[in-house]
């Protein structure tokens, strides 16, 4: 009888043992991150994050999320080490610069995450694993009319004149 | 019927090629380089609105290059061929008396006939109408190329992908400069 309830303490401190294996203790990024923000004919800008992750415990094929304004995003991680990259484009990234913040979730924190969506809870409630913040500088300048709208107008009053002069000579 | 007269005049011929469809070689040449670097400054925009690499896509580059640039080629002649002799009647009297003035001016021991005085008002008259015209259908025909294609390519076909874009869009706004071209006002 003792051994075995000893057996299933131990089945049960397996599970849970191994319940945890994927999550990472304490965890320690050090990122760095790209955004294009020097083209002024485009329509949206593109953010790149990578970041290494020091974990206290030893951790396995851990599965992140990233959840970027509402949006959420898988992030990608290298084969060896704990190497991860995640990125987007948005329109909204044009616009003036801002501090972004991005928090990251395990597999329990993102499943905690949709749970709260689909029954329409505040996200911010639900606990991230860690989260980093960037700065956007945003473009330095930006044309208040589309740049192919500007061509066709100077297209066509450039095409007007020569009509006008043609006609002049024509008639 | 009464049989075609075949033989003209020295006069006559060169009347026909001053005022001909015919260009003169110079002519030629200056009407392609035209042709060519208008039809070649689209690359530019597909490149770096598009996104087309130039070395992948080099083939189609040349291709609707070279078609453009002969549809447009085509254009300007025609233009040039309808609004010269125009200009010539236009520039008639201003032509006419600065030569006559130019002859006053001269030594007036030298008489000079009235054959040579209309033939040198011809001969300045088909010069400046030469340049005009060409300058005029070169003008125009850009234009017109230019604003067909920013048309096309930023709005109607947008959404295609970009080979398509740049096959449709070149070929079709130098094709639409080209048929404009044919037309005529009576």
């Amino acid at each position: 009888m003792g051994f075995q309830r000893l057996i299933n303490f131990a089945f049960i401190f397996v599970l849970f043992g191994g319940a945890t294996a994927n999550t990472c203790v304490q965890p320690t990024p050090s990122f760095s991150h790209y955004t294009s923000n020097n083209e002024k004919l485009s329509q949206s800008s593109a953010v790149v994050v990578e970041f290494t992750l020091k974990c206290k415990n030893k951790v396995d094929d851990l599965l992140l999320f990233a959840d970027v304004e509402g949006t959420q995003i898988p992030v990608t991680k290298s084969p060896e080490g704990n190497n991860f990259q995640v990125s987007w484009t948005s329109s909204s990234l044009v616009q003036a610069s801002k501090m972004y913040k991005v928090r990251f979730f395990d597999e329990e924190g993102y499943s905690n995450l949709r749970k709260a969506i689909r029954s329409s809870q505040d996200i911010n409630s639900v606990k991230e694993l860690f989260q980093v913040e960037f700065k956007h500088p945003g473009l330095s300048s930006k044309l208040w009319i589309r740049s192919e709208l500007l061509a066709l107008i100077v297209a066509t009053i450039v095409f007007y004149v020569v009509c006008k002069e043609r006609s002049e000579v024509i008639a | 019927m009464a049989p075609k007269q075949a033989n003209f005049s020295k006069e006559e011929e060169l009347l026909l090629q001053d005022f001909g469809r015919n260009l003169s070689k110079k002519s030629s040449v200056i009407f392609y380089v035209h042709a060519i670097f208008v039809s070649a400054i689209p690359l530019w925009l597909f490149n770096r609105v598009h996104q087309m690499e130039l070395v992948d896509n080099a083939v189609l580059f040349v291709i609707g290059t070279l078609v453009s640039a002969y549809l447009i080629s085509m254009a300007y002649k025609n233009n040039k061929f309808e609004m010269k002799h125009k200009i010539a009647q236009k520039r008639g009297e201003g032509v006419a008396a600065e030569v006559y003035s130019k002859t006053a001016e001269s030594d007036s021991s030298k008489k000079i006939s009235k054959k040579e005085k209309d033939e040198r008002i011809l001969w300045r008259k088909n010069e400046i109408a030469e340049a005009e015209s060409m300058q005029l259908a070169v003008f125009y025909s850009n234009s017109l190329f230019l604003i067909v294609l920013i048309l096309s390519s930023f709005y109607f076909f947008k959404n295609y992908t970009p080979m398509f874009n740049y096959m449709v869009s070149m070929v079709g706004s130098s094709a639409v400069t080209a048929l404009l071209s044919t037309s005529s006002k009576k």
